[in-house]
């Protein structure tokens, strides 16, 4: 896979002008934007430039049709005054307007939780301090730390809260910040991203049903300069969900239950937000899990947990934040392996926990062949781009059933 | 053999759905409808019913329809027109090249509809030429039915090409025609009264391209043999505008491919493309021995020679399809043997894509054979005569048709060269 790759960010809103070919880059990936909604994203290869503002303007309808497509059926059901069919709307970006009430985050408290990563931190604060409309209070949960310089870089911010950590282990950390935030809505981002200036407003705005408990966000990559970034982006999908908005109910939950919920579609950890009354009912991050302990997956378990109580979870492209993907090759390595490794023992948590049978078939079934099937398309064609980090997904994966039967061990 | 349960003839409905919708009704002896969707005036989508004699269809029907068959598209044309680009200044000037063979009724009708579409803004009258490329007249009928639209349509001139070859009619065409563009259309179609338009259209957005497809439908639904042809897709590429370059994602064996550009009984060039490209291949599309394949032929070279063809579906005509199962089972054959004809020049003339075709003509062979499968299990979508007829085509094809019918057209040249001489 080519890379590295430009991305480009287009306001629709504006009259589009002519792309040309960028240098030293293998092309664009563009991004179409209606104000501050991202509507739909394509790359476009070095080949396909330079491109005429008519020709980015069809490419543009074919990017973003699923995104307003999905808005327009929706409203239409919901009969927010809509009378004629979804399809006859000859406006189709007034789905886009929120109303006539302001925006607002009044409920929103945001949690950062750090490690060590004071440079990360401050950008990341930075781009927090610019939230408007501003959340209710911004948390740093300072987990385990080496040093004083976190503690330093929070305190340099006005009304940025600081709390002290000192067991490792993300969901630990995570546990922590619930504990000592207020707002009916808790909103989680790491450290290694940037939130845009809309993004808690969004996110308060997706609650919208009461019986919407968790919402999760679109995550951009802030730059795709190195090839792990690219790999982790285009071959491995990244932690985008894409741009159409989505719905998780009990139904849904339902219907996949059997053949192993993926419920790493709902979204990634790095951009979502559950309501606090949640964690009072159905507990808060399971510490087994999550970097530090297993090494992720303490999101996606209680997205499980949620929905099997049959709680729903929306899925929201209008919250954005933007992810700095791992730069080297072998920090992708280390991240993937951490990947399967949580992956792994949330299926064995979860079926411990509700007795499912999807998550052993998934296990035992779905993902060994999955992973053979890679091997021998790698074995044939080469351990290239994506095949290159099977090894560390392979050992992940088996490292993680030995780290859930370890914890039983030390359980009993 | 016989057709699936079809019975004829069907009624063509057009109706716009940005208008009152009124109901519409089949008549007393007529078992099914095309519906053809339009939505302010530009084709969305078109329907195939089988109905009872006298059914009616109301507006929520017709939008129930629409949004079934069409409410993507439909969305994407609202945002589309929602989104606002510099348009290039000024339109290029066009010439509609008319090739017709004995066929004066049918040219006729062609050229009524000509009369009839509307102007794009900014496109002056004068910058429209039409030419009737009369190929190997028998006698003055078509002559005598160009002098009688001389006067409705202003600048359309007649020729006579008496080399016999649709091909050597187009070549005709591309040495006379005047304009920048230059669309060819068959005789025995007619174009919708937005065909221009939606041609201008295209080109706006694609200034670039230099090639031009368009929707085809049918002209009528009459007998069992037209209704059969139209339910199997017909020529229908659908609604969507599509822009082939030099890859499609998602398609390997791309070029190379049997009809997915479009069909030549619609299709425009930039003038000096085809000069550039040396016209059309005289040995395809020529009657017997070699019926077919030029439309394919010059597609292909197009795209082959680094240039964009871009499909609009409000190009649109429509197309009077064979109205006998005798004569479709005959065009089945055609377009085997046009196919493998093209496979076979493109193969010895195209080094880079030698492969490429080697996997196509081995794809197309699994494709009928799959199809036959289907027609032995599951009665109904195509009767296993007309596959094997399409297969007999491809074999015939292969089997040296193409270098016999160049080396005719040498003998032939030779020969009127003598003459002359």
């Amino acid at each position: 896979m080519p890379f590295p790759w430009k991305i480009v960010h287009l306001n629709l809103q504006k009259s589009l002008t002519a792309l040309k070919v960028p240098e030293n880059s293998a092309g664009l990936h563009v991004i179409w934007w209606f104000g501050d909604t991202p509507l739909g994203a394509r790359y476009v290869g070095r080949e396909e430039l330079p491109l005429t503002p008519g020709r980015i303007k069809n490419m543009a309808v074919k990017a973003i049709a699923p995104s307003i497509t999905k808005r327009l059926k929706d409203q239409t059901m919901e009969g927010l005054g809509v009378h004629s069919p979804w399809f006859m709307n000859d406006t189709p970006f007034c789905v886009l307007d929120h109303g006539p009430k302001p925006l607002n985050a009044s409920q929103v408290s945001v949690v950062v939780c750090t490690r060590n990563r004071p440079h990360d931190l401050r950008t990341c604060l930075i781009s927090l301090k610019k939230l408007s409309p501003p959340p209710l209070e911004i948390v740093v949960v300072d987990n385990a730390p080496a040093s004083h310089e976190t503690r330093q870089i929070v305190s340099c911010f006005k009304d940025i809260g600081y709390v002290h950590e000192p067991r490792p282990g993300l969901s630990i950390a995570r546990n922590c910040g619930i504990k000592n935030v207020s707002g009916d809505i808790v909103a989680f981002t790491d450290d290694d991203v940037q939130v845009h200036p809309r993004w808690a407003a969004r996110i308060q705005q997706a609650f919208h049903d009461p019986d919407i408990m968790a919402v999760t966000g679109l995550v951009i990559p802030l730059c795709l300069e190195t090839e792990a970034q690219v790999i982790f982006e285009r071959e491995m999908n990244g932690l985008g969900r894409g741009f159409v908005p989505r719905t998780f109910n009990r139904a849904f939950f339902l219907s996949k239950k059997k053949y192993g919920f993926w419920v790493w579609e709902i979204g990634a950890g790095a951009n979502m937000a559950f309501r606090r009354k949640v964690f009072h009912r159905i507990g808060t991050f399971d510490t087994r899990l999550g970097a530090g302990a297993a090494g992720c997956s303490e999101d996606t378990e209680l997205w499980y947990r949620l929905l099997s109580s049959g709680a729903t979870c929306q899925y929201e492209p209008g919250a954005v934040v933007f992810h700095r993907h791992r730069a080297g090759m072998v920090e992708l390595k280390q991240q993937i392996k951490a990947y399967l490794k949580g992956h792994a023992a949330a299926l064995l948590i979860q079926f411990e926990t509700h007795r499912d049978w999807g998550n052993l078939r998934r296990l035992f079934f779905q993902l060994p062949r999955y992973y053979t099937g890679l091997l021998c398309h790698a074995c044939i064609f080469g351990f290239k781009g994506r095949y290159r980090l099977l090894f560390p997904e392979v050992t992940g994966f088996l490292s993680g059933i030995w780290f859930y039967i370890n914890q039983r061990k030390e359980g009993d | 053999m016989t057709t699936p349960c079809i019975s004829a003839p069907w009624a063509i409905f057009d109706v716009d759905i940005a208008h009152d919708i009124h109901s519409i009704e089949t008549g007393q002896n007529q078992k099914g409808m095309g519906l053809l969707i339009r939505y302010k005036d530009k084709p969305v989508a078109f329907a195939m019913i089988p109905l009872a004699p006298g059914t009616i269809l109301h507006p929520k029907d017709i939008l129930k329809i629409a949004g079934k068959k069409a409410g993507n598209i439909m969305c994407e044309r609202h945002i589309s027109e929602e989104l606002k680009v510099p348009v290039p200044h000024g339109l290029p000037s066009l010439t509609v090249a008319i090739c017709t063979h004995n066929r004066s009724k049918r040219l006729a009708r062609c050229l009524n509809s000509l009369t009839r579409i509307h102007r794009p803004r900014g496109f002056n009258i004068s910058d429209l030429e039409i030419l009737v490329v009369d190929n190997a007249p028998p006698d003055r009928a078509t002559f005598q039915v160009a002098a009688d639209y001389q006067g409705r349509l202003p600048n359309l001139r007649y020729m006579a090409e008496h080399h016999p070859g649709l091909d050597f009619a187009r070549n005709r065409a591309i040495q006379e025609a005047s304009g920048t563009f230059l669309a060819y259309l068959d005789d025995d179609v007619t174009v919708d009264s937005h065909w221009l338009e939606g041609l201008m259209e295209a080109w706006q957005e694609n200034p670039d391209a230099t090639a031009f497809t368009g929707a085809v439908l049918p002209y009528a639904l009459d007998t069992k043999a037209q209704i059969f042809f139209e339910m199997r897709g017909g020529f229908q590429r659908g609604f969507e505008k599509i822009r082939y370059g030099q890859k499609l994602p998602g398609n390997p064996l791309y070029p190379c491919g049997s009809g997915i550009f479009g069909a030549g009984c619609n299709m425009a060039f930039k003038t000096d493309l085809l000069k550039t490209l040396g016209g059309f291949d005289e040995a395809l599309d020529r009657g017997a021995p070699l019926p077919g394949g030029g439309d394919l032929d010059i597609f292909y070279r197009v795209i082959r020679s680094g240039q964009t063809l871009v499909y609009e579906p409000g190009f649109m005509v429509f197309h009077e399809h064979r109205k006998k199962i005798q004569e479709l089972k005959h065009q089945y054959f055609t377009w085997g043997l046009g196919f493998m004809a093209f496979v076979w020049k493109s193969w010895k003339h195209d080094k880079k894509m030698k492969q490429k075709l080697v996997r196509l003509v081995d794809w197309w062979f699994k494709d009928q054979f799959k199809r036959i499968g289907y027609s032995l299990f599951k009665p109904g979508p195509l009767p296993l005569s007309f596959i094997l007829a399409e297969i007999w085509g491809g074999i015939v094809g292969l089997a040296g048709t193409y270098p016999r019918s160049q080396k005719q057209i040498r003998q032939w040249q030779t020969r009127r060269d003598n003459t002359r001489i």
